[in-house]
């Protein structure tokens, strides 16, 4: 029983380093390194792309343990002393994550100077737009419906 | 019992600087940074860059249009549906 409850506590501190480990690599999202990317040097001119990067990620775990009874009590119906007692037990580990990254800018220095150009992701606003305009559909139907009550 | 200020954090960061002839660029990034006991969310967004060439320095905005042009279009969306729904609250209440 003591062998199986170490086996846990290990278990258990593999689990907190693991943790660890993963939150760690979810937080050096938050570096400025992972937004901008390494320079691009093409002739004169040198780009660099400045991403919007988001992370996340979750963890969870379980254990239990606990006696069972062992066989000779099973077959006679006598009592088992502690040391006759066995113990058994289970542990899971679970996880999940995702990362996302979209380009916001491109930094260009050339010869002319420093200039910044966004990107326009026109999936995400055409999306906003689709929404936009569904909501105000919805409510124009309404004030029509209402005023014609 | 975790405190706010452990849960939730605003960092703004400078990376290191890229030297391109006399230039000098300074990446700048704000991350928001959400602690959980279990697990973490972290959203970093670029700011600015510094330029420094000799003695000036210019800081130049990184403005995310997309989402600026998004949220835009949803707050149009959501005053014109609360607008429009005072004034069918309103009207039902004058009809008899």
């Amino acid at each position: 029983m003591i062998d199986t409850k170490s086996n846990f506590l290990s278990f258990a501190d593999k689990r907190d380093e693991t943790l660890s480990r993963v939150v760690e690599k979810i937080y050096s999202a938050a570096q400025p390194g992972a937004v901008y990317s390494e320079p691009v040097v093409s002739g004169n001119y040198t780009i660099i792309t400045a991403s919007e990067v988001t992370a996340g990620g979750g963890f969870g775990s379980g254990l239990g343990f606990g006696p069972t009874k062992g066989p000779a009590e099973k077959q006679s119906g006598e009592e088992v002393s502690q040391s006759q007692q066995t113990s058994r037990g289970g542990g899971g580990i679970g996880g999940g994550g995702a990362s996302n990254g979209r380009p916001v800018a491109i930094i260009i220095i050339g010869p002319g100077g420093v200039t910044v150009k966004p990107v326009f992701d026109m999936t995400k606003i055409a999306l906003a737009s689709i929404t936009a305009m569904g909501a105000m559909l919805v409510a124009l139907r309404k004030i029509l419906k209402a005023s014609r009550g | 019992m975790m405190r706010f200020q452990d849960l939730f954090q605003v960092q703004k960061a400078s990376g290191e600087p890229v030297m391109i002839g006399d230039l000098s660029i300074t990446p700048q990034s704000q991350a928001i940074i959400i602690r959980l006991p279990k697990g973490a969310l972290v959203w970093n967004r670029p700011t600015a860059i510094l330029v420094k060439r000799g003695t000036q320095v210019k800081q130049i905005p990184i403005v995310d249009f997309t989402r600026s042009l998004q949220m835009g279009l949803l707050g149009f969306g959501v005053v014109i549906t609360i607008i429009s729904l005072v004034k069918f609250a309103r009207r039902k209440e004058q009809v008899p």
